[in-house]
């Protein structure tokens, strides 16, 4: 901006990389509000922030970061805003009384509705339970919600330390390959998303993969492109119906 | 071998038939969906035992007896928590069941409530009997669908049978149970932050004290028990005080369902006395199936125990003095193909990814500990990252506002002291020792690193 003349050398160490963790801390405390930033931490992961109160919660990029979602502007903010019955949600809200410790319960029931939490459903939770909407976001994203939909089949692939130390990796190595997408990404044609997750808790049937619900275990690489066979072999000849609920995004 | 003949468990948790069967002996033979069934295997008779002769005083003593100590991954006393509890006057107490299995690889609680959901219940309502509360929460992560189906069926049972709810059998004890749905993040298992996510906010831990017993949910004393200690105390009353010490160790008596996976023969949960060599429980599970180079004892807070250090007790003290700990009971058996640098950034990475990100420390200087073991992975290290991971490792678990940032350097730490000539070897020439690793081809460096090897003792909390 014009008539600038500061230098931040926060940003960089002295071996050159980048050390800002875009945590806002700094824009929060300038008394004259002269730092504004939105950015990507170091390894575009997930970001988790600290509590409301000491962050400015009215900015929208705070909430989405906060959400543990990139803070710049979505690839496809319409997606986000996507349309969400919002009577239905209402109901959902109220049904649990808007009890605050319901949040959890409720946040599950828009999910297995949309595959995901769109944020007017969000909006209209908070509006009901008179919780900060930037909370909201916060609680649904350290909650392990999915808070982008998911294109087609979710494939998701166990990075538990039971699946990584009984061949899990080739097993997403595989799934990678046969899909051509990074975890995270979707295929260009919609049909599958893939993602990787902690959490599917495999146990004795590690390495274990989930495709939308079902969970498959021990699955060796081959079996695992033998599975996404099985599903585009469904999808194909299922393409004139209506594709599942899940992925009921047109 | 394996028991797993249709016991009712979903697929995932195979019970190991070795060690000493008590919480587990149930599981298979009891049907879970039936209060007779487990009536008819001695069940809720330690309820009826405390309510009807112990009463409160005498429950807490009993449970002070058998040295209870909290399965969760403190080993706090039970008896002592209870009484913290009860200390003070308060118009309303309440009693958590942590079911929240915060690391997936941990399946110890989810057999218990899958197997055996009234074990479990029996104790949640002896715990609310001692300590004065007429409500409890059974928090169960939202994943564990069987789990929460059986434990609302088996609470609906118990209040039929007036176990559970109003006037439980004709006395004036009363207690209210409900089942929450929790969310399956790794901290969300901390009791401080489980009680956040209980009040709608986000899942972070909060400055202790005051401690949950003092100042708990919406301000009232609340218990919070992992479900294994639990489901022990509606054991310890149903049998006696002296059987449950009658194995164990001195310090920590009674047993613990560890998880243990890896490279072994026969990957699941075995129940084990506390106090048993490490190794021996490798041993129970069929053995590693290579030679066993390290055991990660603890999950992300844990630590590794290489060859020498398999002998250590299986017990709280032993295991914190060599830098691991017994978390929630995970057991990760490494064998020479595994690189333990690669293993190390795993575990770090894990913890970092699910630090809630409310401590600076936490969030940033787990992250920086990742970048500088993918600089040594990718064999362009800094001069000085040695000192780097040394440092800011002391720096995490000093500013730690809750056990997952304080423990997890462990598993860096414990790695590199008792495998430094995996880091130096991945440092300067980009080789893996154990082969694992596709490391790109580097010129090795011209001066040898600094301070790769442990420096001389200086702490004494520097892990062997
Ligand atoms: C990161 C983290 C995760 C935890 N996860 C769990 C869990 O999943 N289940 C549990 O019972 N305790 C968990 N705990 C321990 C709880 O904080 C608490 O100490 C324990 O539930 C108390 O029960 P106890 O007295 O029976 O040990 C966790 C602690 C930390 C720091
Ligand atoms: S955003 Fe955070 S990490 Fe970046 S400069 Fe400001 S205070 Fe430092
Ligand atoms: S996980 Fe955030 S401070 Fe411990």
């Amino acid at each position: 901006p014009e008539r600038w003349r500061g230098r931040l050398d926060l940003i960089y160490d002295p071996f050159g990389e980048h050390k800002c963790e875009v945590c806002f801390q700094c824009a929060q405390v300038c008394p004259v509000e002269a730092i504004d930033m939105s950015g990507f931490d170091s390894q575009g992961n997930r970001i988790r922030y600290g509590m409301p109160e000491i962050y400015d919660e009215r900015r929208d990029p705070n909430a989405y970061r906060r959400a543990g979602l990139p803070a710049r502007p979505m690839r496809n903010p319409a997606r986000w805003g996507d349309p969400v019955d919002e009577g239905w949600v209402g109901e959902v809200v109220d049904g649990f009384g808007a009890r605050p410790e319901a949040l959890v319960a409720m946040f599950t029931a828009v999910q297995e509705r949309y595959g995901y939490l769109p944020e007017r459903a969000l909006r209209v939770i908070s509006d009901r339970t008179t919780i900060h909407w930037a909370q909201v976001f916060g609680a649904a994203g350290l909650g392990g919600f999915r808070l982008l939909p998911a294109e087609g089949h979710l494939v998701t692939a166990c990075t538990c330390a039971a699946c990584r130390f009984s061949g899990g990796e080739a097993v997403l190595a595989a799934l990678a390959d046969e899909l051509g997408v990074a975890p995270g990404e979707s295929t260009p044609d919609g049909a599958f998303t893939l993602e990787t997750s902690p959490d599917l808790a495999a146990g004795a049937i590690a390495p274990a993969i989930r495709i939308d619900t079902l969970i498959y275990g021990p699955v060796t690489p081959e079996q695992a492109r033998h599975l996404l066979g099985e599903r585009r072999r469904a999808d194909g000849h299922a393409v004139a119906r209506q594709p599942a609920a899940s992925a009921s995004r047109a | 071998m394996a028991a797993n003949p249709g016991n009712g468990l979903s697929p995932q948790i195979r019970l190991l038939a070795e060690g000493e069967q008590r919480l587990l002996a149930g599981i298979g033979h009891v049907d879970p969906d039936n209060t007779a069934s487990y009536r008819d295997h001695g069940g809720y008779s330690g309820l009826e035992r405390a309510v009807a002769h112990l009463g409160a005083e005498g429950v807490v003593e009993e449970i002070s007896q058998a040295r209870l100590r909290g399965r969760g991954g403190g080993g706090y006393p039970t008896a002592d928590k209870w009484r913290g509890a009860r200390a003070g006057s308060a118009d309303r107490r309440i009693v958590i069941a942590n079911l929240m299995g915060a690391d997936p690889t941990a399946l110890g609680d989810r057999a218990l409530v899958e197997g055996n959901p009234h074990l479990v219940l029996e104790g949640v309502l002896i715990a609310a009997f001692a300590t004065g509360a007429s409500e409890a929460i059974l928090a169960v992560r939202r994943d564990w669908k069987v789990a929460i189906a059986r434990l609302k069926a088996a609470i609906a049972d118990a209040e039929r049978s007036r176990f559970a709810g109003y006037l439980v059998m004709g006395t004036d004890f009363s207690c209210q149970v409900s089942v929450w749905e929790g969310s399956g993040a790794l901290v969300a298992g901390e009791e401080t932050a489980l009680l956040a996510a209980l009040a709608g906010d986000r899942g972070m831990p909060v400055i202790r004290p005051p401690y949950p017993t003092q100042r708990g949910l919406w301000g009232a004393p609340t218990t919070i028990h992992n479900g294994e200690t639990l489901a022990h105390v509606a054991w310890i009353l149903s049998h006696s005080a002296e059987a449950f010490a009658s194995v164990g160790s001195e310090a920590s008596p009674g047993t613990r369902l560890v998880s243990i996976y890896g490279r072994v023969v026969e990957p699941g949960v075995v129940e084990v006395p506390l106090g048993m060599p490490v190794g021996e429980v490798v041993r129970l599970a069929g053995g590693a199936t290579g030679t066993v180079k390290a055991v990660f004892v603890g999950g992300p807070g844990g630590g590794a125990l290489a060859e020498p250090e398999l002998s250590t007790p299986y017990d709280y003290e032993p295991l914190r003095e060599a830098g691991a700990g017994i978390g929630l009971g995970q057991m990760l058996v490494t064998d020479t193909a595994t690189c333990m640098v690669d293993t190390a950034r795993f575990f770090l990475d894990w913890s970092a990814r699910e630090a809630c990100g409310k401590a600076v420390p936490c969030r940033i200087g787990t992250r920086r500990l990742v970048e500088a073991l993918d600089r040594v992975l990718a064999a362009t290290p800094r001069p000085n990252d040695f000192t780097l991971l040394r440092e800011l490792s002391r720096k995490v678990t000093d500013t730690a506002l809750c056990n997952l940032e304080a423990r997890a350097p462990g598993p860096m730490l414990t790695t590199l002291a008792r495998f430094a000539d995996e880091y130096r070897a991945h440092a300067e020439r980009g080789e893996c020792l154990a082969g694992a690793c596709r490391v790109p081809e580097v010129p090795p460096l011209v001066t040898p690193l600094p301070d790769v090897e442990p420096a001389a003792p200086a702490s004494s909390n520097e892990p062997r």
